[in-house]
């Protein structure tokens, strides 16, 4: 059942892949796997070699390790017990520090990788040899005194030259001092410190050292730089990246193969660094990842072997703890990255891919070539196959191939030669069939065509009727042509004489079928027929062909009856139009007797008939102006027609009307002329209507002109009501110098009558001391120029009258007065005077008398320039330049004439600020721009109630010259600035405005091609005119 | 001692010296002249002067003048000196205003600009005698 189930899975399957496929996928799949699985085992098989590689390696490297510095721990202790012997035995004196230096050098000759070796006595005296940073050695020594001696040592050993002392030094406080005495005889590490005065980190091996009788002697000790063991660490031979260190257990870094420095430099001391700050990236990561493992570095008890990713870069890892009983608690570390080793894998694994991809390559190629051997005949047996099947039978496959697939194709071969022979066998059966019946039809075609070709060159409609037992039998139609009647007259043929005649035209058809074989004599008739929803009209004739038949010839004969009908009918009309018609129709001889005449033209004439008016009218005698004959004669004979020729005319009973006329001539064949025919109109209420349009023309064209008047006028108006509104202000403008100049003539010429006569006298009767006083007193005022204003000069009135008073002079304050009018400001020089001259009062006076001649003069001159800046704006301002032509001017002139005409209104408490720019003049009609600016700084002044801020900014912009004009006021509101330039409307009360202002400023703006716009919130509208500068 | 003040109000610095020239010469040292350039600094000025026990007997006023015109100010005025003479002097005022200030203010006189000397002093004179 499942292998049934299989074999049509199969068969479904490939029955959908080509054959190629089919042949090639088994072939190919196989080695694909195989040699899949070959490299993946190979390269599992390379991991697992590395790994254990690795793994001896670092635990051979940590080995190595922890030998070493078993062994260079072990060396300090070693070194201080020889010293300790030495002591013992006497062989070194703890009195004689000198003895001790050479024993410390030859120690050194054996222990050449030991920093320092020293020893301290309880009474704080020292001895060391120390190994500098470049190997130098040198002795330290304390003795006697409490400072360091550092001596040089020659090649004996022997003590050389002091190099260096330093001041305050006590061994006893050093750490490894004290260590020792604590552990109380045992050895003892110090903790890793850094060395003095070399920024390098050491640790100290020390051991006290007693006498026989239990008394501390001393220290000794011997120093190892961690130096020495990086040195070593970096030399062990170690996969390139890999790296080894060694750290406590606290963190802090003991020495690392990295020649990254092992500890932090402040200022020159040296501090260890811990691993975790280090900046060997492989090194600190180790360090966090052992810490992230274990927690605390102390927990790590024996080797441990571990792997973790540094930037996704697998690293081996081993640690090692070392322990030492005399303190030394360090952690030996081997990290390798993984990389190092797996480089030859990741080449054998490539080498291996791409082994695969050549085979794969190969098998593909062999399995296609292959596949194409067994196919291709295949194939072309299937071509052949099918263009058989088209019908291309000389189709033959050649024989190749393997041996089933030869046979199958002779086999083809031979079949489709057989195939071919029973074809053609066939198709001449068939030639010979289809010839026969060809020359069949075609000898019936002829007779039918000859019969048809008769009938179908006839339009009528021939029937041959056969009666019986005194009834229509049998009705038979010829396959005539009656195009017009029958869209298709097969329909007719055979029907029966039922279906033929119908109705009661029937009884009249058959009767005269009748008649025609009764008489034997052929009958002609004509008849109407509905055919659907036309009308045909026949004539037709029935001819007995025997007793009992007749042949019926029936002709379509509409065509002639639809026109004499139309004829008719047209007639008709026409006569209906002559008849009925609005207009006079008429014909007349060129002597001008009527022809003929409608009604119409009877009416409009006044007669009662069109015969009446033949009888009685000659249209010679019509024209009330008998010109108009002639005119009409002559017209009508030069072009042979005339119209719409107008005249007036008499009727019958004497009225006269306005007519039309339309009128040609009509000649006969020979072009004699017959009469004139023509159409008349009564055009009289036209005529009436015209005159009475033309009158409202004329009306119109008055009422314009009086409008444009009015409107001249308006304009005017406004300008003259806009000047009137100024002439409150320009008669105090110009009234208020006026009477400054009338007072001060007045003035002047009362002082030429009441003093220039006495003035010798005066001047006589004057001491010299009073000479001097006096023009002293004259000059004073030639020195005031700037006018006071009032309250300057109370002020000055004030002081000088508490001056005067102090001296005690009367009527202190008229004086005082009279002094600041003199122009005395400073009254110190003049108080002689006032106090001790009998005529200082005359003096004083006649000072006075010429001080008023001259601010008299004074005034009078100011005062006569206001008047005439005043009457000159005015007389610019009123300016009208009669030739209607641009003039050049310039527009800020024009709005300085403005804003001093309304100088009075503005000083009222409105603030001007005037922004003038650098502007070209402009053709322009100056005085209707002046008209604007009077509009805009009115509006402005009357929207700030008078109080507030008016600027005027002119400026240039662009190719336009732009005025602003911004106010303080309370703002146009929305809803009316739409309206404001409309003409006649005005938020003033009546009798202030008459509206036209806004609307005459948009007016003479449009007449200079200019713009004007508007803005406006409340406390701030600025009306903009813009004008081009090149009109 | 209580002196007699004039006192004259005009915009125009110019009037008001051509004033004091004419008044001095008219009525020399028996009246004080006092003079400001508007209503306001005039009611400080009489404020001042009764302040000092002299009393202001006349006024002289513009009538067109800044901020506030010369009826307004004459009007104020009035509130508390109903009794003293006021004279407007002016070059152009609606009759309206002239109107209501001889009624509101018992308006002595009112003069036109230019004005006559003889003929404001003589007004003033016969102000000041009745």
């Amino acid at each position: 059942m499942s292998i049934t189930f299989l074999n049509r899975y199969l068969a479904k399957v490939t029955a959908k892949v080509s054959l190629r496929t089919v042949l090639i996928v088994p072939v190919v799949l196989p080695i694909f796997v195989v040699v899949g699985l070959v490299g993946y085992f190979s390269w599992k098989n390379g991991e697992k070699a590395v790994n254990k590689l690795v793994n001896q390696l670092m635990e051979e490297v940590s080995d190595r390790i922890q030998e070493r510095l078993n062994s260079y721990l072990a060396t300090p202790d070693q070194i201080n017990k020889l010293n300790k012997h030495a002591l013992d035995l006497g062989q070194i004196d703890i009195k004689d520090l000198s003895s001790m230096e050479r024993h410390f050098w030859q120690q050194y000759q054996v222990y050449n990788w030991v920093s320092q070796i020293q020893f301290a006595t309880s009474d704080g005296e020292f001895v060391a040899l120390a190994v500098g940073e470049d190997d130098t050695l040198t002795y330290q020594v304390r003795e006697f005194t409490k400072e360091l001696r550092i001596y040089g040592i020659d090649k004996e050993g022997n003590r050389d030259q002091m190099l260096k002392s330093v001041e305050n030094f006590d061994p006893r406080e050093l750490p490894w001092y004290t260590h020792a005495v604590k552990a109380k005889g045992q050895p003892v590490w110090t903790k890793i410190y850094p060395k003095m005065k070399s920024p390098t980190l050491a640790i100290t091996l020390a051991q006290a050292y007693y006498d026989g009788g239990g008394n501390l002697q001393g220290v000794l000790a011997v120093d190892l730089t961690l130096a020495r063991i990086s040195e070593f660490l970096s030399s062990l031979p170690i996969a390139k990246q890999g790296k080894t260190f060694i750290l406590e257990n606290t963190g802090n870094l003991v020495s690392s193969s990295s020649t990254k420095a092992l500890f932090k430099l402040t200022g020159n001391q040296a501090k260890p660094i811990a691993a975790v700050d280090f900046e060997d990236p492989l090194i600190k990561a180790s360090v966090e990842y052992l810490q992230a493992q274990f927690g605390n570095l102390k927990e790590i008890d024996n080797t441990k072997d571990l792997k973790f990713k540094l930037d996704g870069q697998e690293q081996f890892l081993q640690v090692l703890p070392l322990r030492n009983v005399r303190g030394i608690n360090w952690l030996i570390v081997v990290v390798v990255p993984t990389q190092d080793f797996r480089g030859e894998i990741t080449q054998n694994t490539r080498t291996t891919v791409l082994i695969y991809i050549i085979a794969l390559v190969i098998a593909v190629a062999i399995g296609i070539v292959n596949a194409s051997w067994v196919v291709q005949p295949i194939l072309r047996l299937n071509a052949s196959a099918k263009n058989l099947a088209k019908g291309e039978w000389e189709q033959r496959v050649k024989v190749e191939g393997a041996a089933e697939l030869g046979e199958l194709a002779k086999s083809f071969n031979t079949m489709a030669g057989e195939l071919q022979t029973t074809v053609a066998a066939l198709e001449k059966t068939n030639v010979e069939l289809e010839d026969k019946v060809w020359e069949r039809t075609a000898s019936l075609t002829a007779v039918e065509e000859e019969m048809v070709a008769v009938f179908g060159a006839m339009t009528d409609i021939i029937l041959i009727i056969e009666v019986q037992d005194q009834a229509i039998e049998n009705v038979e139609v010829a396959p005539t042509n009656p195009s017009s009647m029958y869209q298709d007259y097969s329909e007719l043929i055979r029907e029966t004489i039922q279906s033929f005649y119908r109705y009661e035209t029937a009884l009249i058809w058959s009767k005269q079928v009748w008649e025609t074989l009764e008489t034997g004599n052929r009958v002609d008739f004509e008849y109407d027929l509905c055919v659907g929803y036309d009308r045909f009209w026949f004539t037709a004739s029935i001819t007995p062909i025997s007793d009992k038949s007749a042949i019926w010839v029936a002709r379509d004969i509409s065509e002639r009856k639809q026109t004499e009908e139309a004829l008719r009918a047209a007639e008709e009309n026409y006569r209906s139009i002559f008849v009925n018609a609005a207009e006079g129709i008429f014909q007349s001889t060129p002597e001008g007797v009527y022809l003929s005449a409608n009604p119409a033209l009877a009416r409009m004439y006044g007669y009662s008939s069109p015969e009446e008016l033949i009888y009685n009218l000659k249209s010679t005698e019509l024209y009330v102006n008998p010109k108009r004959r002639q005119d009409f004669v002559t017209a009508i004979k030069q072009y042979g027609t005339i119209s719409n020729f107008e005249s007036q005319v008499y009727r019958a009973d004497g009225q006269i009307i306005w007519i039309s006329e339309n009128v040609h001539l009509v000649h006969d064949e020979e072009a004699q002329l017959l009469y004139y025919e023509g159409t008349v109109e009564n055009i009289t209420a036209r005529k009436k209507a015209e005159s009475a349009l033309q009158q409202k023309n004329q009306d119109l064209a008055n009422t314009l002109r009086q409008l444009r008047e009015t409107q001249e006028g308006l304009i005017q108006s406004e300008k003259m009501a806009a000047l009137g509104q100024l002439i409150a202000g320009v008669a105090h403008e110009v009234n208020t110098p006026l009477g400054a100049i009338r007072s001060s003539v007045n003035n002047i010429a009362d002082f030429l009558e009441e003093y220039l006569e006495i003035l010798p006298e005066f001047f006589q009767e004057l001491s010299p001391q009073c000479h001097q006083y006096f023009f002293a007193l004259l000059q004073q005022q030639t020195k005031q120029e700037t006018a006071l204003s009032t309250r300057e000069k109370r002020k000055l009135i004030r002081s000088l009258k508490g001056q005067l008073g102090e001296v005690g002079i009367e009527e202190a304050d008229y004086i005082a007065s009279t002094l600041i009018n003199i122009g005395v400001y400073n009254v110190a020089p003049f108080l002689p005077l006032l106090t001790q001259e009998e005529k200082s009062e005359k003096i004083l006076n006649m000072a006075y008398q010429l001080a008023t001649l001259r601010s008299s003069t004074k005034t009078i001159a100011t005062a006569a320039d206001r008047a005439a800046k005043v009457v000159f704006a005015l007389k610019t301002y009123g300016r009208y330049d009669h030739s209607g032509e641009k003039t050049k001017a310039s527009i800020i002139e024009g709005i300085e004439t403005v804003l001093t005409i309304y100088h009075n209104q503005l000083k009222q408490g409105i603030e001007l600020v005037k922004k003038y720019g650098n502007i070209p003049t402009i053709l322009c009609y100056p005085d209707e721009l002046n008209q604007v600016w009077t509009n805009l700084v009115h509006n402005a002044v009357q929207a700030m109630d008078n109080q507030g801020e008016l600027i005027i900014d002119v400026h240039r912009s662009n190719s336009w010259i732009e005025v602003k004009v911004t106010d303080s006021g309370t703002g146009i509101p929305l809803d009316i600035k739409n309206k404001i330039f409309q003409p006649f409307f005005t938020t003033k009360p009546p009798g202030e405005g008459s509206g036209l202002g806004l609307d005459i400023v948009k007016k003479i703006i449009d007449k200079h091609d200019g713009k004007i716009e508007v803005e406006s919130v409340p406390g701030k509208t600025t009306f903009t005119v813009l004008l081009p500068i090149e009109s | 001692m209580c002196k007699s003040v004039i006192l004259c109000v005009d915009d125009e610095v110019l009037v008001l010296n051509s004033l004091e020239i004419e008044l001095r010469k008219a009525f020399g040292n028996d009246y004080g002249y006092e003079f400001a350039e508007s209503g306001d600094e005039a009611l400080e000025i009489i404020a001042e002067i009764e302040e000092d026990g002299h009393q202001v007997i006349l006024i002289v006023s513009d009538w067109l003048m800044p901020r506030m015109k010369g009826d307004e100010f004459l009007k104020l005025v009035h509130i508390n000196h109903p009794n003293m003479v006021k004279i407007l002097l002016t070059g152009q005022a609606s009759e309206e205003a002239i109107e209501d200030a001889k009624q509101q203010v018992n308006l002595y006189a009112c003069m036109r600009k230019p004005w006559d000397t003889s003929e404001l002093i003589d007004v003033i004179k016969s102000a000041l005698n009745k």
